[in-house]
C-alpha cells in the first residue's frame, strides 16, 4: 500500500518525527516499510510569479517578450509563446538553474534574437493533468515568489507499506495513523464532520429506497442523496493525493468516492440518480443467466453465488468488486446516491476470483470493512463534495450551484454491531510475552489508544471491548499480541525453555538419508536438487503406456507450465533434464545423484503390478502412521543417480573413459557395501516393465536377503533419442526404504583366528556362453562339500579363437582358508577336485 | 728371523696395506671395488687366504699363535670390508634416488563428488537444533488442506490464504501440495505427546516463478510445546540457532507480523551478512534480512486438535533453507540452486 506522508499528516502530526524514525516505527508494529520514495518533480526555484508587461516579440508573430516579477531582483525577461501570457496574470516560472520533469533543465537562451532568462510553465510541463493550451494561470490571491510545488501539493514522501491480510483497518490512512498515534502516543486528528450545503428538507428516502434479500449477503446498506452536483475536476489537493496513492484523478465526484475510501478504508460507489430505475437499490443474489456489463467496459456472466445491486429492474453492480457501467456517473450527472455498504467478504472474494478481477473494493471488503462507519463515510463524501465545489467555483470561478445533501441517509441497519467483551489477565499476559513488568494499566492505556473501550479494569485483569474496525481482535490472544505489539518486541527478554528431556524418538529414515547422501558424495556423485514435475511428454519420451504403474501420477490443477502439470513417478526425469542441460553448457563428465521423492496417484495405479513396481502401492514410511489412513496419494524416498556415457576425458596417466552398465554397477555396489550390504542379486528386466532401459544393458537389483531395492540400466535408445541425447547415459534408481531394510538385516562376520595363511589356485572353466557370472556365484553357493573356499575372484572371461562354438572360457581364482591350521596341498587339492566335479554337474563346466 | 717372526711380519705387512687400500677405495667406491678388494685379501688366491697355506710350514708350537694373529687379520679384513660394503650400497642407492625425480605438481584424477548447498545447510542446522533439543521429524509433501489450512486456523476462502499461492491436485479432495512444513506441526500434534520441541525440515511447494521464488524450496518449521512456554523462548532459541550459523556478531530483530496459526506472530530479521546493517543491494537498503515468520502457536490450533489451549503454550518458527543457504554460502541466483549444473554443484563440500 502507498501512504503519502503529506496526507497521513493530516491525521496525526508528523512533522517531529524523522522518516527514518517513522519508518522504523511502522516496521515495529507491524507495519513492515517496504520501500521509501521521496517525490520531488521540481527541482531549483520555481516560483509564482507576476507578468507585469507583455510586448509583441520583434522578430517573431506568436511569440511574446515578457517581464515578469518574481518578488525578488529586477523583473526577468521572458520569451513564451503561449497566447495566453498577458500582463497582470499570476503565471509559474522556471528561473534559469530549475529543473521540470523530465530532467528539462531550464538555461539561459537566445529565441529569435531576444535574450529569455527562465520559462512560464504549461500544465503538461510540470506533469500536471492537462488543462487547455497555454501556460497555467494561477488565482490572484496567491504570492508572488512562493514556492509552486507547494501550491501544488507537489513533493511528497511516499512510504510503501506491506500490509498483512489481518489488518483491514490499516488500508485506510486514518486506522494507520491510529496504530502510528497509538505507538507514538499522539493524538488521532479524525475529520471534523462540517454542515455546508446539508439540507434538512431534503429526503433520501424520498429518492430512494433500499433492500437487503440476504441478512448474511450484506450486513449494512446506506444510501445518501445529494442533489445539485458536478462533474467537475477535483481541487488540485485531491488530484495530488489520488495521484500520491496511484489512482487517477477522473472528475470530483468520482475522486471523492476514491479519496474517502483511501481515507477511511470503506469502499463507496456513487449512482447516477437517473440510472435507477424504480428508484429502488437492492442486495441481492444475481440470477440465472444474469449479466451485468462492468465499468471497465466488459460483460460479466454472473452466477448465483454473486452478490450483485440492483435496481428495480437490472443489476447495477456486482457487489464490492466493481459498479455497473449502466449506472455510472457522467459529464452531465446532477443528482447523486452515495452507497456505503458491507458485503460479505467471503462471497465477494469468490467473485472477484471468478473473474480475476482484483480492485482496491474488492481487496477491501474481503478483509473486511467497519460496519459500524458506514453513515459517517457517506457524510464525509457529500461533504467534500460540498466543499470542493464551493472551493473551485471560487478558485476557478466556475458558474456551478451549491451541492445539496439530504439531511439523513437511508440506512439499513438490521442487526447492528454489538461489541464482544474479552478478558485479558495479566498472569496470562506474562506468561506468553515473557515481559513480566507489564500491568493492566499499561495494557488498559495501548488498548485504548487502539480503540478499544475498558469494561473493567483490575490488578490482574482488564475486559474491554474490541472496536468494529478491528476484526482481527476476537479473543485474549489477540488483545496479548496487540499490547506486546505496541509496548514493543525489543522488551521481549531472551530466555530458554525449561523442559524435561524430550522422549521423542527419531524416524531411522531422516538421518538415513544425510548419512546415504554423504556416502553417494564420497563415492564421487555429486547431489543436485530439481522441481519434481514432469509433463505427459516425459511419459512419452519414456515410453511408459497408460496402465504402467509409472503412469499412475498425481496430477496438478494449476501447474505453472505445462511440462510440470504431474507430480514425478521417477526421479530420472529431473537427471535427465540435468544431463541435457549439462551438455548443453558444454560439460561431459556429467555424475549426479538425486535423493527426494517419487509420488503416485493409487487410484490409477493397477492393483496387480509386477515385482519391481509393488512398493509403489505402499505408502511411505514418513507419513505418520494416523495420517497413513487418509486418502492421499503415495510418496517414496529414492536415490537417482545418472551417469554421462562420457566420463572421464584422457589425462596423462590414463586413458580416456567411457561409462556404461558397469560404472553404474560399480558406483551402486560401492554404496551400498558403505551399509554392509556387500552382496546383491541383479537379474535381467522385463522389457515391459522397463519401456526406457536398454533390455540388453539393464538389471533389477536384490540384496542378498531378498530386498527388492530398484534398478539399474543404460537408457533405451528410443528415450535417449526423444531426450535429444546422442549417446544413452546410464542411470539408477533405488527405493530408500527398502536399502533402510535391508541395512537392518542382521549381518554375520568372521572373527577369532584369521593368522593361517591362505591357498590360492586359478582354474579356467569352460561353459556355454549364455552362462551368466550369476550363474557360477549361484554354483559357488550351492557347492555342498565346501569347506575350505572362502572367496572366488573372476579373473578373466574369454570367448573366440581356439575355443569350441558356443563356449566361453570363465577363469577363477579360488582361495581356501581354514582358522584352525595352515591347509596342506593335499587337503586343498582333495576339495578343488571336489568343486570341479561339483561345477561340472551343475554347469558343465569343464576345465581347460 | 724365526719363521714365525717372518709370518708376523708378513701380517702387519698385509694389515697397513689393507689399511692403505680401504683409504684409497674410498676416493670412488663402488660395489665391484669392494668386491675387488674382497677378492685381494679373501679371495681363494688372497693375501690373508695365502697366509693360512703359510701356516702349514710353521712349527706345531708356533701354529696356535700365529693362526690366533691370522684370524684377528682375518676378521679385521671381514670388518672392514663389510663396513666399506655399506658404504657403497649407501652411496649406490643416493646415486640411484638423484636418477629419480617426479614431477609432484602433475595432476591426479579422483573421483570427488559434492553435496547440494541446501543440504549442507539441512544438515548444519539439524546439528544445531539436535543440540537443543530437538528431534527431526518428517511428514508428507502432498497433503490434505486440513493439515496445511485448516487446522493451522486459516480460515476458508479468507484472503491469508492468498499469502500462500497454492498448487491444487487434480481429481482429489482438498489435496494440495503442502505450502510450508508448518503441516509438521498438525501431524506431530496429532501423532505425539507433548511436550514436544521438534524441527521438521523439507520441500514445499508454492506456484510462484521468478528471480527470488522457485515453484518448489525449502523450509524448516521447529516447534516447542509445553506448559508455561513464552515468547521470551521463542526469541532465545532462535537467537541460539541463528548465532550458530551465522556466528556472534551479526544483531538479530524481531517485529510483528501475521500468520494465522501463531498469535502473537512475528518475523525474524538478521542484520545484513553482506553490510553489516549499514543498507546495501542485498538487504534492500534495509540493513535487515529476513530471515523467517514465528510466534506462539494460536491456541485455535491447539483446540483443533482437542488440546488444552490454556494449559498448553507453544512457540512455532519457518525458516526458508535456500535463503539461508545462499546467505550463509555468498550465492547470488536462487535459481541456479535448482538446475543440476554440475559445474556449480561441484564446487561444494561432502561436510558442512
Amino acid at each position: 500500500m502507498l501512504v503519502s506522508l503529506r496526507w497521513l499528516n493530516d491525521y496525526i502530526d508528523l512533522s517531529t518525527v524523522a522518516i527514518d524514525d517513522l519508518s522504523k516505527t511502522l516496521t515495529s508494529i507491524g507495519l513492515e516499510v517496504e520501500g521509501i520514495k521521496h517525490v520531488k518533480p521540481l527541482l531549483g526555484d520555481v516560483v509564482v510569479g507576476k507578468i507585469l508587461s507583455a510586448e509583441q516579440h520583434p522578430n517573431a508573430d506568436k511569440l511574446r517578450v515578457t517581464k515578469v516579477d518574481i518578488g525578488r531582483g529586477e523583473p526577468l525577461t521572458i520569451v513564451c509563446g503561449a497566447p495566453n501570457a498577458r500582463a497582470g496574470i499570476k503565471v509559474v516560472v522556471a528561473t534559469i538553474g530549475s529543473e521540470l520533469p523530465g530532467n528539462f533543465k531550464i538555461k539561459e537562451s537566445k529565441i529569435r534574437g531576444e535574450k529569455s532568462f527562465g520559462m512560464l510553465c504549461s500544465a503538461e510541463e510540470l506533469g500536471l493533468a492537462g488543462g487547455h493550451d497555454g501556460i497555467i494561470e494561477l488565482p490572484e490571491s496567491v504570492a508572488v515568489g512562493s514556492s509552486v510545488a507547494e501550491y501544488f501539493h507537489m513533493d511528497d514522501t511516499i512510504i510503501e507499506i506491506g500490509l498483512t491480510p489481518n489488518r483491514s483497518d490499516c488500508l485506510g490512512l486514518i486506522g494507520l495513523a491510529r496504530d502510528v498515534a497509538a505507538k507514538l502516543n499522539k493524538p488521532l486528528k479524525t475529520p471534523q464532520d462540517q454542515t455546508l450545503g446539508v439540507d434538512a428538507t431534503l429526503k433520501s428516502e424520498t429518492h430512494i429506497k433500499v433492500s437487503i434479500e440476504g441478512s448474511d449477503d450484506s450486513r449494512r446498506f446506506t444510501a445518501l442523496y445529494v442533489a445539485d452536483v458536478r462533474a467537475i475536476p477535483s481541487p488540485r489537493w485531491m488530484q495530488s493525493r489520488l495521484l500520491s496513492a496511484g489512482m487517477r484523478p477522473i472528475n470530483l465526484l468520482v475522486d471523492a468516492t476514491n479519496f474517502v475510501m483511501l481515507e477511511s478504508g470503506q469502499p463507496i460507489h456513487a449512482y447516477d440518480e437517473r440510472d435507477i430505475g424504480g428508484k429502488s437499490l437492492s442486495v441481492r443474489r444475481a440470477k440465472e443467466g444474469e449479466s451485468i456489463k462492468s465499468l471497465d467496459g466488459q460483460e460479466r456472466k454472473l452466477v448465483p453465488g454473486d452478490i450483485v445491486i440492483a435496481d428495480a429492474q437490472k443489476a447495477v453492480g456486482i457487489a464490492g468488486v466493481m459498479g455497473g457501467a449502466n449506472s455510472e456517473i457522467k459529464n452531465d450527472t446532477q443528482n447523486i446516491v452515495i452507497e456505503v455498504a458491507h458485503f460479505n467478504p467471503s462471497l465477494v472474494r469468490k467473485t472477484s476470483k471468478r473473474f480475476a478481477l482484483h480492485t482496491e473494493a474488492s481487496h477491501r471488503f474481503e478483509r473486511g470493512v467497519d460496519v459500524q462507519n458506514t453513515a459517517w463515510v457517506a457524510k464525509r463524501v457529500a461533504g467534500l463534495i460540498a466543499l470542493a465545489t464551493d472551493e473551485q467555483r471560487k478558485e476557478l470561478g466556475l458558474d456551478v450551484p451549491p451541492v445539496r445533501i439530504a439531511g439523513a441517509a437511508v440506512d439499513h441497519y438490521p442487526k447492528p454491531f454489538t461489541a464482544k467483551s474479552i478478558e485479558l489477565r495479566v498472569a496470562r499476559l506474562h506468561t506468553i510475552t515473557g515481559i513480566k513488568t507489564l500491568s493492566s494499566k499499561g495494557a488498559a492505556a495501548i488498548l485504548e489508544r487502539l480503540g478499544c473501550k475498558v469494561v473493567t479494569s483490575s490488578e490482574t485483569a482488564v475486559t474491554v471491548t474490541a472496536p468494529s474496525w478491528r476484526h482481527d481482535i476476537e479473543r485474549e490472544v489477540d488483545l496479548i499480541e496487540e499490547v506486546v505489539r505496541i509496548h514493543g518486541y525489543e522488551h521481549i527478554p531472551l530466555t530458554l525453555p525449561k523442559m524435561e528431556i524430550g522422549a521423542l524418538p527419531e524416524h531411522p529414515l531422516i538421518d538415513f538419508i544425510d548419512q546415504n547422501k554423504a556416502t553417494l558424495a564420497d563415492i564421487g556423485l555429486h547431489e543436485t536438487v530439481s522441481f519434481p514435475f514432469m509433463g505427459a511428454q516425459d511419459f512419452e519420451h519414456l515410453g511408459l503406456p497408460p496402465e504402467h504403474p509409472l503412469a499412475a501420477a498425481v496430477k496438478l490443477v494449476n501447474p505453472l507450465v505445462e511440462h510440470q502439470r504431474f507430480m514425478r513417478t521417477t526421479m530420472i526425469v529431473g537427471l535427465i533434464q540435468a544431463l541435457v542441460q549439462n551438455r548443453r553448457n558444454g560439460l561431459k563428465g556429467t555424475r549426479l545423484f538425486e535423493l527426494a521423492r517419487t509420488f503416485h496417484e493409487p487410484k490409477t495405479l493397477s492393483p496387480s503390478l509386477s515385482e519391481p513396481w509393488q512398493t509403489l502401492a505402499v505408502q511411505g514410511d514418513h507419513v505418520p502412521v494416523k495420517a497413513r489412513k487418509d486418502d492421499r496419494p503415495i510418496e517414496r524416498t529414492k536415490v537417482a543417480a545418472i551417469l554421462d556415457p562420457s566420463f572421464q576425458p584422457k589425462t596423462w596417466n590414463k586413458p580416456e573413459e567411457q561409462a556404461g552398465f558397469f560404472h553404474g554397477k560399480a558406483f551402486l555396489t560401492q554404496w551400498l557395501a558403505s551399509l554392509g550390504i556387500r552382496t546383491l542379486r541383479f537379474e535381467t528386466v522385463d522389457s515391459k516393465d522397463f519401456p526406457f532401459l536398454h533390455p540388453g544393458a539393464s538389471a533389477r537389483i536384490w540384496s542378498d536377503a531378498g530386498v527388492y531395492l530398484g534398478w539399474l540400466g543404460e537408457l533405451h535408445p528410443r528415450t535417449t533419442k526423444a531426450y535429444d541425447l546422442d549417446t544413452a547415459p546410464t542411470v539408477f534408481e533405488i527405493d530408500l526404504e527398502a536399502v533402510l531394510k535391508a541395512f537392518g538385516v542382521q549381518k554375520s562376520y568372521i572373527s577369532g583366528n584369521l593368522r593361517f595363511p591362505p591357498s590360492t589356485r586359478d582354474v579356467a572353466l569352460l561353459v556355454p556362453t549364455e552362462t551368466s557370472y550369476d550363474a557360477f556365484m549361484k554354483s559357488f553357493v550351492n557347492f555342498k562339500r565346501r569347506k575350505y573356499l572362502k572367496d572366488q575372484r573372476l579373473f578373466d572371461i574369454y570367448q573366440g579363437q581356439n575355443l569350441p562354438e558356443g563356449k566361453k572360457s570363465m577363469a577363477f581364482s579360488l582361495t581356501f582358508f581354514d582358522t584352525e591350521k595352515t591347509l596342506t596341498d593335499a587337503e586343498v587339492d582333495k576339495e578343488l577336485e571336489a568343486l570341479l566335479g561339483w561345477l561340472k554337474d551343475d554347469l558343465s563346466a569343464e576345465q581347460r | 728371523m724365526s719363521q714365525l717372526d717372518g709370518c708376523l711380519k708378513q701380517i702387519e705387512e698385509i694389515r697397513s696395506q689393507f689399511d692403505a687400500d680401504s683409504v684409497s677405495s674410498k676416493a670412488q667406491l663402488t660395489t665391484k671395488a669392494v668386491e675387488d678388494l674382497r677378492i685381494k685379501y679373501l679371495g681363494r688366491k688372497g693375501l690373508v687366504t695365502s697366509l693360512m697355506e703359510s701356516l702349514k710350514s710353521l712349527s706345531k708350537e708356533e701354529k696356535p699363535a700365529a693362526g690366533k694373529v691370522i684370524n684377528e687379520l682375518r676378521q679385521l679384513v671381514d670388518a672392514g670390508l663389510e663396513s666399506l660394503k655399506q658404504e657403497a650400497d649407501a652411496s649406490a642407492l643416493d646415486a640411484s634416488l638423484s636418477q629419480y625425480k617426479l614431477d609432484i605438481s602433475l595432476p591426479t584424477q579422483s573421483l570427488q563428488g559434492s553435496l547440494h548447498p541446501v543440504t549442507l545447510m539441512r544438515r548444519k542446522m539439524l546439528t544445531e537444533f539436535r543440540k537443543l533439543g530437538f528431534t527431526v521429524y518428517d511428514g508428507p509433501e502432498i497433503d490434505l488442506d486440513f493439515y496445511n489450512f485448516e487446522a493451522l486456523n486459516f480460515k476458508d476462502d479468507h484472503p491469508a490464504r492468498d499469502m500462500q499461492d497454492t498448487f491444487f491436485v487434480a481429481d482429489r479432495v482438498a489435496t494440495i501440495l503442502r505450502t510450508h512444513t508448518s503441516n509438521i506441526q498438525i501431524h506431530a500434534m496429532m501423532h505425539e505427546k507433548v511436550p514436544l520441541r521438534v524441527v521438521a525440515p523439507g520441500r514445499t511447494y508454492r506456484c510462484d516463478s521468478d528471480i527470488t521464488h522457485t515453484p518448489m524450496f525449502h523450509q524448516i518449521e521447529g516447534f516447542v510445546v509445553d506448559k508455561n512456554i513464552s515468547m521470551g523462548d521463542m526469541k532465545g532459541i532462535v537467537d541460539l540457532f541463528l548465532k550458530a550459523i551465522f556466528g556472534n556478531d551479526l544483531s538479530i530483530r524481531l517485529r510483528p507480523s501475521f500468520f494465522p496459526f501463531v498469535e502473537p506472530g512475528a518475523e525474524f530479521d538478521l542484520q545484513c551478512v553482506s553490510c553489516r546493517g549499514k543498507g546495501c543491494r542485498i538487504c534492500k537498503e534495509t540493513g535487515w534480512l529476513e530471515i523467517g515468520g514465528l510466534g506462539m502457536i494460536h491456541p485455535n490450533v491447539f483446540e483443533k486438535l482437542g488440546m488444552d489451549s490454556e494449559e498448553y503454550t507453544g512457540f512455532a518458527f519457518g525458516f526458508g533453507i535456500d535463503r539461508i543457504a545462499m546467505l550463509r554460502y555468498g550465492l547470488a541466483d536462487l535459481r541456479q540452486l535448482f538446475e543440476g549444473d554440475q559445474q556449480f554443484l561441484g564446487q561444494f563440500p561432502i561436510h558442512p
